[in-house]
């Protein structure tokens, strides 16, 4: 670790860094088929010995996926438990792997080389302690503003609705959480800078919130677009992916198969455009 | 009454405007000439009900108090087969005067009706007299009853206990009033009065929220009178609406001006007089009549099939009056190929605001409530849901009477199988809810609720035996349409338009009760299809199909001892037969109800091969074939939507390779994978 080169920011690219995509994929497909399996050992027990498989829990009308549901109301509580897990271990344990992503990219080995897997985890390991206390303050700042937004739009809409009618009230309350969604996302930006400087430069959570502070007033348009681009870019792929699925009426392996590799395309194109935010975060740091 | 209906149709003329005009109002046909033939072959269609109890009325009302002031005549003609000693009268809107009474008493909860309200809501009588036929009595004068009004005098119908008593007895919701003399079979009597309501708060389809008025059970209304001279009086109850007979009503409503009205029938005279805006509407064969006044309504007018279709809805609620005005385009001409022509020559559907959403989704005659919010709920039919079935509620409901609070489900279910059938027609599979690879059929939303609630308690049985909303709402309303579409399903189109066809135009303006239903049944499908009908509605029935085993092997000859052209031969060794395959599939039925069904096999080559089974006890039936059998689903096109448990009606042999649950693992996997990109730092 002590061996590491920090890397000038004109030189921190995700793409330069495909092995830091891969990881944080295999992250989230982990989570996912630990959440996937458990749902699915629930309709494997119903169907897995129907001549088509689970495929009746897809057919049109939803007859007997409604009923799947109703008779499976006992696994509700064990899916949920898992959810809960999955939940926390997107956002704590996350932590981890994205410290890591982003040791990968912001450091070269002596000979100029990407650090390896252990360099990374020793360098992500250092720095989370200080990555948990600014993820727990980024959430509490984000879900205050949430809450705030809310709570504004809940008084106003009685005090506006005989003024303006109900659906210009309720035009107006959506205006007012959407402001407080934008509000926590532009916490979310300076905590992502925030955790970058604590890796990137070995900050304590407070130098380094200081510090993604001065990196988001120097250049807060700048950050908010290029938060913005990949945000929106990656939704695309997931409408996308939906449109192809709702038109996809072939079934057996071969569609599985190639409905698996597209939607596991569109997790890995999302995690590219996550890892590319990683990347910028730290070259806001200058 | 012919003289009603005459002057009904003499008044049914372009609106007559004394003063300023009315922009917003416009003048529909006459209310009750045929507009379009029946089909042919169809018997013809009862033009007209019988004229039984008129109401002529005039309301007022006060928006800042909420008040609405009445006065009116009640013209009544006995046509039972005994004479009237007495009169009952319903007084609903005092369901809402104070704890004690019966509609807040009743502990069942969940449904409609069981949010707050803020203000309580009165109905006064300060005047009741009686006229009788001067033809008839000559030498009477005017009575006044108000001395022998008895609120609360006794129990409603209902069969009550000690224990129910404690929820009914202090109900001023049911008023009897003795007569001075019987009023004999044929003989007709006037009853003059005037009352004051006050509003509550909107509660149970009725009420205030700001400016907005509902005004629904507003007017004392006489109770039904049996054709053996009993009275169907009701206290209202939680859970439970409306009975009474066929008349005209003849209303002029006066409200401030800048108000918009909506009312049951047409607008035959419009005027608008010392800050005020009066309107008449008038409008015969009809059994009840509910109005609504605000300020701040929007309007949009189409003539849809002849009827003139008029939606009032709030400022920026366009999407919504866009889909019920789609909803009405499709649904009005389904329900008159199928349940005959729709008399009348208006319908207007009212959008409450949402802060009055509890005045949506209900029915009157010419007059529905939808209800939605503002931005169209994507995804789900929910505006559209509710516009058809309160359509659908014109035919079962206000053009077949039934007693709502004793067979709730005559209305409710029967009404909600015509809104699953018609949305089905309308939108397919995704008739209930639609988003990309995933789509909900009302019908499935319906089965799953109903079959959820099949031991609960009868469907056939009055409103307030049920003991929770959810109760009558599952056994009501989705189970009542659960059987009808497994019917359907079982004996085809043709024998459900006969039935439930028949059935609509046969008690047409008439009082239909569970034996004319379950008849009109037995004469469409057959004695077998009635009598499941009669058990699923009257005896809790119910229905299980599952597929217990499923085996297979590869034929030979038989081992043992056989007498073949007068020589015993002993056999000890079993010859394979080349490439024969034998087997069985072990089907069972549970249940008290049973219905014909197919057993779909599916053979090791990939092909399938159906037995048809009658769906009774438990059966085994053999395969012979060249292929090895494989798996087997009892009832493969859910014919049986009543099936109890789809996740038991499949098996495999014991040598087939589970086919595990890939589709759903890939596609929970995949949404989780979403969801934890989503949560993570």
């Amino acid at each position: 670790m002590s061996g590491l080169l920090r890397l000038r920011s004109t030189s921190i690219f995700a793409r330069r860094q495909p092995r830091a995509v891969l990881a944080l994929w295999v992250w989230e497909a982990t989570l996912g088929l630990l959440l996937g399996s458990q749902v699915a050992s629930v309709a494997g027990a119903a169907y897995a010995r129907h001549p088509d498989g689970d495929l009746p829990l897809f057919s049109a009308g939803g007859l007997e996926l409604l009923d799947l549901l109703r008779h499976s109301a006992a696994a509700a509580g064990p899916i949920f438990s898992t959810l809960v897990f999955v939940a926390l271990a997107a956002h704590f344990g996350g932590l981890l792997p994205s410290a890591a992503v982003l040791a990968e990219l912001a450091f070269v080995t002596r000979d100029r080389r990407a650090p390896g897997a252990r360099d990374a985890l020793a360098c992500a390991l250092a720095a989370l302690p200080a990555m948990i206390a600014i993820a727990c303050l980024t959430l509490a700042v984000e879900a205050t503003l949430v809450l705030a937004s809310a709570a504004l739009a809940t008084w106003v809409s009685p005090a506006a609705t005989p003024r303006l009618g109900e659906a210009l009230a309720g035009k107006l309350c959506v205006a007012i959480v959407v402001a407080g969604v934008v509000m926590a996302g532009g916490a979310g930006i300076a905590g992502d800078v925030a955790r970058a400087a604590v890796v990137q430069r070995r900050e304590s959570a407070q130098g380094a919130l200081l510090a993604s502070l001065a990196a988001c007033a120097r250049h807060p348009g700048l950050l908010s677009w290029s938060y913005a681009w990949r945000l929106l870019a990656s939704l695309l792929p997931v409408a996308m992916g939906l449109a192809v699925t709702a038109r996809a009426h072939r079934h057996g392996a071969l569609a599985l198969v190639t409905l698996a590799v597209l939607h596991q395309a569109i997790v890995l194109s999302r995690v590219a455009l996550r890892t590319s935010w990683m990347a910028r975060t730290l070259r806001s740091l200058g | 009454m012919l003289r009603a209906r005459t002057v009904a149709l003499a008044l049914a003329v372009p609106v007559a405007l004394s003063g300023e005009a009315v922009s917003h109002a416009s003048a529909p046909d006459a209310p009750t000439l045929p507009r379009t033939p029946t089909a042919s072959g169809d018997p013809p269609l009862r033009e007209h009900a019988d004229d039984i109890v008129d109401y002529t009325l005039r309301a007022r009302l006060d928006p800042v108090a909420h008040t609405v002031h009445g006065e009116g005549s009640i013209r009544f003609r006995n046509t039972s087969d005994a004479p009237l000693h007495e009169l009952w009268l319903h007084l609903y809107l005092n369901a809402f005067k104070n704890e004690r009474s019966t509609f807040l008493r009743e502990p069942a909860a969940g449904f409609r009706g069981s949010a707050p309200f803020t203000d309580w809501g009165t109905i006064d009588l300060t005047r009741l007299s009686l006229r009788r036929d001067p033809a008839s009595a000559p030498d009477d004068g005017s009575t006044d009853l108000l001395p022998s009004l008895e609120v609360a005098p006794t129990r409603d119908q209902r069969t009550t206990d000690d224990a129910n008593d404690a929820f009914t007895r202090d109900d001023e919701t049911d008023a009897r009033v003795r007569l001075p003399r019987d009023v004999l079979p044929g003989e007709t009597i006037t009853l003059d009065a005037t009352w004051d309501d006050k509003l509550p708060t909107v509660v149970e389809r009725t009420g205030y929220s700001g400016s907005f008025h509902f005004i629904g059970q507003w007017f004392p209304k006489l109770a039904r009178v049996e054709p053996d001279g009993s009275w169907a009086h009701f206290q209202f109850h939680h859970l439970a609406e409306f009975y009474a007979d066929f008349g005209t009503y003849d209303v002029t409503l006066d409200v401030p001006d800048g108000f918009v009205i909506g009312a049951t029938g047409p607008l035959v005279e419009a005027r608008r007089e010392g800050g005020r805006l009066i309107e008449r509407h008038l409008q015969s064969d009809i059994h009840d009549f509910a109005w609504t006044a605000w300020d701040r309504f929007q309007v949009r007018d189409e003539t849809i099939g002849g009827v003139a279709v008029r939606v009032l809805y709030p400022e920026g609620f366009g999407v919504d009056a866009e889909k019920e005005l789609a909803s009405v385009r499709f649904a009005l001409p389904y329900f008159e190929e199928r349940y005959g022509r729709y008399p009348y020559s208006l319908l207007t559907l009212v959008h409450p605001p949402e802060a009055a959403s509890e005045a949506g989704g209900m029915e009157y005659p010419t007059l529905i409530t939808t209800g939605g919010p503002w931005y169209g709920t994507p995804f789900t039919r929910l505006v559209e849901l509710t516009t058809v079935h309160e359509l659908g509620h014109q035919y079962f409901y206000g053009l077949l009477g039934s007693n709502e609070v004793l067979w709730p489900f005559l209305d409710e279910g029967v009404n909600s199988y015509a809104e699953a059938d018609a949305l089905r027609a309308m939108f397919g599979p995704g008739s209930a809810a639609s988003a990309p690879g995933l789509t909900i059929s009302d019908q499935a939303f319906q089965a799953v609720f109903a079959n959820a609630a099949e031991h609960d308690a009868k469907v056939a049985q009055p409103a307030y035996a049920f003991a929770t909303g959810g109760s009558y709402s599952a056994l009501v309303y989705q189970r009542t349409a659960t059987i009808l579409e497994t019917l359907r399903r079982v004996y085809g189109d043709d024998a459900m338009s006969r039935s439930l066809g028949g059935y609509a135009r046969a008690f047409r303006f008439q009082h239909p009760g569970p034996e004319d239903f379950i008849r009109s049944f037995e004469r469409g499908m057959g004695d077998e299809a009635a009598a499941m009908l009669r058990r699923a509605l009257f005896d809790r029935g119910w229905v299980d199909y599952s597929v217990v085993d499923v085996a297979c092997h590869p034929s030979s000859e038989p081992r043992g001892i056989f007498d073949r052209e007068g020589k015993r031969e002993t056999v000890r060794t079993a010859t394979p037969a080349p490439a024969d395959f034998d087997g069985w599939v072990l089907v069972r039925h549970r249940g008290t109800l049973s219905f014909p069904v197919d057993v779909e096999l599916t053979l090791a080559d990939g092909s399938k091969r159906r037995i048809p089974w009658d769906g009774r006890g438990e059966t085994r039936l053999p395969y012979h074939g060249t292929s090895a059998l494989e798996s087997a689903v009892v009832d493969p096109d859910h014919t049986v939507l009543l099936d109890d448990d789809l996740t038991n009606n499949h098996a495999s042999t014991a040598d087939a390779e589970p086919r595990g649950a890939k589709h759903v693992l890939e596609r929970a996997t995949y949404w989780a994978e979403l969801l934890v990109e989503a949560l993570a730092p």
